[in-house]
């Protein structure tokens, strides 16, 4: 007699986990049902003691420090859509098997080295608040980049913006004092593509009610996290023309 | 273009002037209201979050599994300055999608779903769960499970109990009911393709 792959109903009775694949017909029922009586001790949905220290010290790991938690760019839950219903957490959740994280909390108690998540820790004020991104979060440098003009200077005299696009990126111009500075035009949340509000002076997101600085900071927004600042871009003036230091096009 | 520079404002950024005039941009919740840390986040919640998740899937190793992904997921991008029924509002919208993620890699199918309603159950705001779930801690999911067993014939009922309240095994579920291990097999079987039959109460 063939042997059957072992049944969903069964792993659950057994309390192990519930093998991978497509269900025989029947089974989800029968799957459902002996889910719902496992209800029926009170007792056993519980977690142990053991789990719910590991766990913690993993999430302390992965944290990075402790009483801390750095805003996490671009990972909140959200559609893209605007005003949509409530959407899916951090992106880059892969499932964590059992075994994995079990061992990196025993390395954690072990004293080994933690795993700790790149996260920029953007200098939180300690005092509940989830941290606000500082500075610009850093400057565009392509592998091979060109000088291309995108505005004339006249634009910006009197402290005004420009909006440029180029095939490879979008961005603003603007000059404050003696400052000129160029900053990508995609918002850092999920990307959408910023719109110039020259009556506030600042860049609107459409898709949430997010908003930055014509310098790039992150001014405010209605998400879980702030967003990061925008990137911002090198740029010069070169006669009369304002140029942007863009990521030349590959043919 | 622009009416005046940063110094011409007094300095303040002109986002701080726009968050007060529209209160639904990042709102800070009273003190006495919010967690102090992901710390008290995660032991407010881990046991909550773990029966919830216990009551979806039926066995331990996935629910510890299940319960490390949502706070894994949730902890990065929590924003403590929010209620704490937002915070947990939002670790249930969380353990939702991790759930249903779960049945999809695992079955392709989704056998169970945290359903969330939108009547605000939680102080604070938020959606809390449809009045067939219950996060708090199962109650409501004892309750069925025990009237599933009641409308059972005594000796599909007696195999259930054996195995599902009293988790004993197939070999100790037998002998306390005199009969073979096989026996006892198709016993459980067969009790609980009926129970799959009885109409569904709010599943």
């Amino acid at each position: 007699m063939r042997r059957r792959r072992r049944r969903p109903v069964d792993a659950v009775v057994e309390d192990q986990p519930i093998p991978a694949g497509p269900p025989e017909p029947g089974d989800v029922d029968l799957l459902r049902t002996a889910i719902e009586l496992r209800s029926a001790d009170p007792g056993a949905g519980v977690p142990s003691e053991e789990f719910v220290d590991a766990l913690r010290d993993r999430l302390a790991a992965e944290l990075g420090a402790a009483g801390e938690t750095p805003g996490s760019p671009g990972a909140v839950p959200g559609p893209v859509r605007p005003g949509g219903a409530p959407g899916r957490p951090a992106t880059g959740s892969t499932p964590v098997s059992r075994r994995a994280w079990l061992a990196a909390a025993g390395a954690v108690a072990a004293g080994a080295a933690g795993v700790v998540l790149d996260r920029s820790v953007l200098g939180g004020s300690g005092h509940g608040e989830a941290p606000q991104a500082s500075g610009p979060s850093g400057e565009i440098e392509p592998v091979e980049g060109t000088w291309v003009p995108v505005a004339p200077a006249s634009a910006l005299a009197d402290g005004g913006a420009q909006r440029f696009s180029t095939s490879t990126v979008v961005g603003f111009v603007s000059q404050e004092g003696n400052d000129l500075r160029a900053v990508s035009g995609a918002c850092t949340h999920q990307g959408c593509l910023l719109r110039l509000n020259v009556d506030a002076g600042r860049l609107d997101c459409p898709c949430h009610r997010t908003a930055f600085a014509l310098d790039g900071k992150t001014l405010f927004h209605q998400l879980a996290a702030a967003p990061a600042p925008l990137p911002r871009l090198q740029a010069r003036r070169s006669g009369t023309q304002i140029e942007v230091f863009v990521p030349t096009e590959r043919s | 273009m622009r009416e005046g520079s940063m110094a011409e404002r007094g300095g303040e950024l002109p986002g701080a002037e726009v968050a007060r005039a529209r209160p639904e941009l990042r709102a800070v919740a009273p003190a006495a209201d919010r967690y102090a840390d992901w710390r008290e986040v995660y032991d407010d919640n881990v046991v909550r979050i773990h029966r919830l998740m216990y009551a979806k899937v039926g066995n331990r190793p996935d629910a510890e599994d299940l319960t490390a992904e949502v706070f894994l997921a949730a902890l990065g991008p929590l924003r403590l300055s929010v209620s704490r029924g937002e915070v947990r509002a939002y670790l249930l919208r969380t353990a939702q999608t991790v759930l249903a993620s779960f049945w999809r890699r695992r079955l392709g199918y989704e056998v169970t779903t945290i359903e969330l309603s939108a009547a605000p159950a939680l102080p604070g705001g938020g959606p809390g769960l449809s009045p067939g779930d219950d996060g708090a801690g199962g109650a409501v999911a004892t309750r069925r499970a025990h009237r599933i067993l009641e409308s059972l014939p005594d000796r599909y009922r007696r195999v259930l109990e054996l195995r599902f309240v009293e988790g004993r095994s197939v070999r100790d579920s037998a002998a306390a009911m005199g009969v073979t291990v096989a026996n006892a097999k198709v016993l459980q079987h067969r009790a609980l393709r009926l129970a799959a039959s009885l109409p569904e109460e709010g599943r």
